[in-house]
């Protein structure tokens, strides 16, 4: 069923997409049909009924999730015009993304009365996140229906939103999305004009999206909404006849793409856009095969319209790194095709741009379980792109949370799928996008610097790998908390302290130490916490949690040998809590030379016991340094 | 009116449209059956209802059509005009 339905989502009609799913839409669902669905809500460029039997077909499941871990948020919706049809949209759309939301809708153009009163409905729903966006009359009150704006009416709109912004942060602790403002549904005469203190509507309207972008707040951001129209067709997809009618800023496929763009804004939010773009090489990067027409017989560069295609499929996922986004290949192929990128200089990528490579004849679905672990993050944050529908499929059947790109039939129709996507929006850039692209070229060099070492010890050796142990404070806390909250897989007991808990642990004589890591290709910042309580006859590991990034490469050793030093030679406990995402630390006790004490039959939890019967203690190559 | 003219197909498109809009699998469309006898079938949703008959038919109504709509009997003539025009 999934192949019928690919093949029908990409090739063939989506209307035979959609009546396949809801053929099933009274079963039970499964994860390959909760994954046609989201795949089928993410396919831009269809009519608002369309996404509503789609929301109906979500809703009779109950809306279950449509990604693992999906966060849950209330989210208000506040606009000077009709907006009720965004709410099931928005919360269709984001749910695709993994963001659940339940929606508060305040009643017709009441902007200023919701948000400037503190007792109103939107601050009693207590929103997470508040969609702020206008149509264009609500600047006209401030700037005139004059065609030219003066300078000091667009400052008094400036001034009003501002005060409106203050307002919902003094009495929210929402997180705020406001949308910039398209040009007109009938454009005004004079619109580019500027002279003494006046300026033509499309100016000023030009001028009040630069001063929304100048705003700086850490709980603002601001959602590209004049793109999203201008991408949707321009002023044919403004509120005409629907303003008319019903005051509603938009025609349908406006409200469609304004949604799409605003659950965008949710998912960049709530962390959960995507960080990977996986990619298929032969006739998807470029047109034909290496392995049969060799490196200067493919398709990509500026010699015919379809090469001049690829070249710009390249172009434009190579554009993507700037905003941390990684890219990997994935080819089942020989690995010498590689060589095309050094031997064809017409081809805008280069071997450097990858972060991941996967060049091999496994299945493809084996590529991005390899990828998943050597970026450290899981599918649910990747895009796979493939000519073969076979190969997506199979991908699928594996990751059912991947989200997928189909490359055809011509390059024109993949650039155009990639760019509609809007998979990669992002509003704004934070430190951990900026660094995730540096952390993956990290990567990278320390597998080719561990490809020329004879084993891993001699590479641990040559890296030269230090820890460094500080006591819980005020300057290591945010970020203690946040590892006890983020962390899953290596994580023995998934406690998941607060900033009380640890202050209060500490008082009853435990300790808590955030470790953290350098090495010669640089610094990873705090990538542990231990907590220990010292009894009358032992020393108890109460947590022990670690970023997976820093596995193999007797981390877990070296720790654990810094707390044979706090045991000062009495007996260590440890605890194992079993959850569904912590196996990977199952035999990190026993690996380290424990001896099980004690297993609960009814939770599966384990007690550990370390002993110094001269036992040899396991071999690390860190520097250890204490603060 | 009448709706002599509104054929089979048209007929089951613009159920569709109903029981989609309104999310009941199994809504009929009785010439007399008004907005009162549908829950949800409120004022903004009738708006969104004629903007999505227009959107699947690639009709479109004038304001002066949609604002002497009584029931269901009056928009399938309506659009069986529109369709056979």
């Amino acid at each position: 069923m999934l192949n019928d339905f690919l093949r029908e989502l990409f090739t063939g009609q989506f209307s035979k997409a959609l009546a396949l799913l809801e053929s099933v839409a009274k079963e039970t669902p499964t994860p390959e049909t909760l994954a046609m669905l989201r795949l089928a809500i993410l396919r831009p460029g269809h009519t608002f009924l369309t996404y509503q039997r789609l929301l109906n077909i979500w809703s009779s499941w109950g809306k279950p999730a449509l990604k693992p871990n999906a966060v849950l948020k209330k989210v208000a919706i506040v606009a000077d015009f009709t907006a009720d049809h965004f709410a099931p949209m928005i919360s269709l759309f984001a749910g695709a993304q993994g963001v659940q939301i339940e929606t508060h809708l305040p009643g017709y153009d009441s902007v200023e009365q919701t948000i400037l009163d503190p007792h109103s409905p939107l601050y009693a729903s207590q929103p997470d996140i508040v969609i702020l966006f206008f149509s264009e009359r609500w600047l006209k009150r401030y700037a005139g229906n004059s065609a030219l704006c003066k300078t000091e009416d667009l400052q008094r709109g400036q001034e009003s939103l501002s005060g409106l912004i203050q307002a919902l942060e003094a009495h929210s602790h929402a997180d705020i999305l406001i949308g910039n403002l398209p040009l007109s549904a009938w454009p005004l005469a004079g619109g580019i004009i500027t002279k003494d203190g006046l300026a033509g509507w499309n100016q000023t309207v030009s001028r009040w999206n630069e001063w929304l972008t100048t705003l700086t707040s850490r709980n603002l951001r601001i959602v590209d909404l004049a793109g999203a129209i201008f991408n949707a067709g321009g002023s044919a997809v403004l509120g005409r006849t629907n303003y008319l009618r019903a005051r509603m800023a938009y025609e349908m496929p406006g409200t469609l793409a304004v949604a799409r763009e605003l659950a965008g804004g949710l998912a960049h939010i709530c962390g959960r856009t995507h960080r990977a773009f996986v990619s298929d090489w032969d006739n998807t990067l470029w047109g034909g095969e290496v392995a049969e027409l060799g490196s200067h017989g493919v398709l990509c560069g500026q010699d015919s319209p379809d090469a001049l295609g690829y070249f710009l499929i390249q172009e434009y996922i190579k554009s993507l790194t700037c905003l941390g986004v990684l890219l990997a290949g994935v080819s089942r192929n020989d690995p010498e095709i590689q060589k095309i990128f050094d031997e064809n200089h017409d081809l805008p990528l280069n071997l450097g741009d990858f972060s991941s490579l996967q060049v091999s004849w496994t299945p493809k679905s084996d590529a991005i379980g390899r990828i998943s672990k050597e970026l450290g993050f899981g599918p649910e944050f990747m895009v796979f792109m493939d000519d073969s529908l076979y190969e997506i499929a199979q991908v699928l059947s594996v990751h059912p949370y991947i989200d997928v790109l189909w490359a055809g039939p011509d390059p024109q129709g993949t650039l155009d799928r990639i760019a509609q996507s809007r998979f990669f929006n992002a509003l704004s850039l934070s430190e951990e996008d900026l660094q995730r692209g540096s952390h993956a070229a990290l990567l990278k060099e320390q597998r080719e610097f561990k490809s020329s070492f004879a084993n891993i010890e001699e590479f641990l050796q040559a890296i030269q790998v230090k820890l460094t142990f500080a006591p819980l404070a005020e300057n290591n806390m945010d970020r203690v908390i946040q590892l006890f909250q983020k962390t899953n897989q290596f994580n023995l007991t998934t406690r998941r302290h607060r900033e009380d808990d640890l202050k209060n642990f500490s008082t009853q004589g435990g300790s808590v130490f955030a470790i953290s890591y350098e090495d010669s290709f640089g610094s990873q910042g705090i990538i542990s916490v231990i907590a220990l309580q010292a009894n009358a006859n032992t020393l108890n590991i109460e947590s022990w949690l670690m970023s997976c990034r820093v596995l193999n490469r007797s981390v877990e050793q070296a720790v654990f040998s810094f707390i044979r030093e706090k045991a000062e030679g009495k007996p260590i406990t440890g605890e194992y809590i079993p959850t569904e995402k912590n196996g990977l630390v199952r035999s990190l006790f026993p690996d380290l030379g424990f001896a099980l004490e004690t297993t609960d039959p009814g939770t599966g939890k384990q007690i550990w016991q370390w002993t110094n019967n001269n036992q040899e203690p396991p071999k690390h190559f860190v520097e250890i340094k204490k603060l | 009116m009448t709706d002599a003219s509104l054929n089979n197909d048209a007929l089951e498109k613009l159920t569709g449209i109903f029981r989609i809009l309104f999310n009941a699998p199994d809504l009929e469309l009785n010439d007399d059956l008004t907005a009162k006898d549908v829950p949800g079938w409120d004022s903004f949703n009738h708006v969104n209802l004629i903007i999505n008959i227009e959107e699947e038919f690639g009709v479109r109504f004038s304001n002066d059509e949609v604002g002497k709509l009584q029931n269901v009997g009056n928009l399938k003539s309506l659009l069986a005009g529109k369709l056979t025009a």
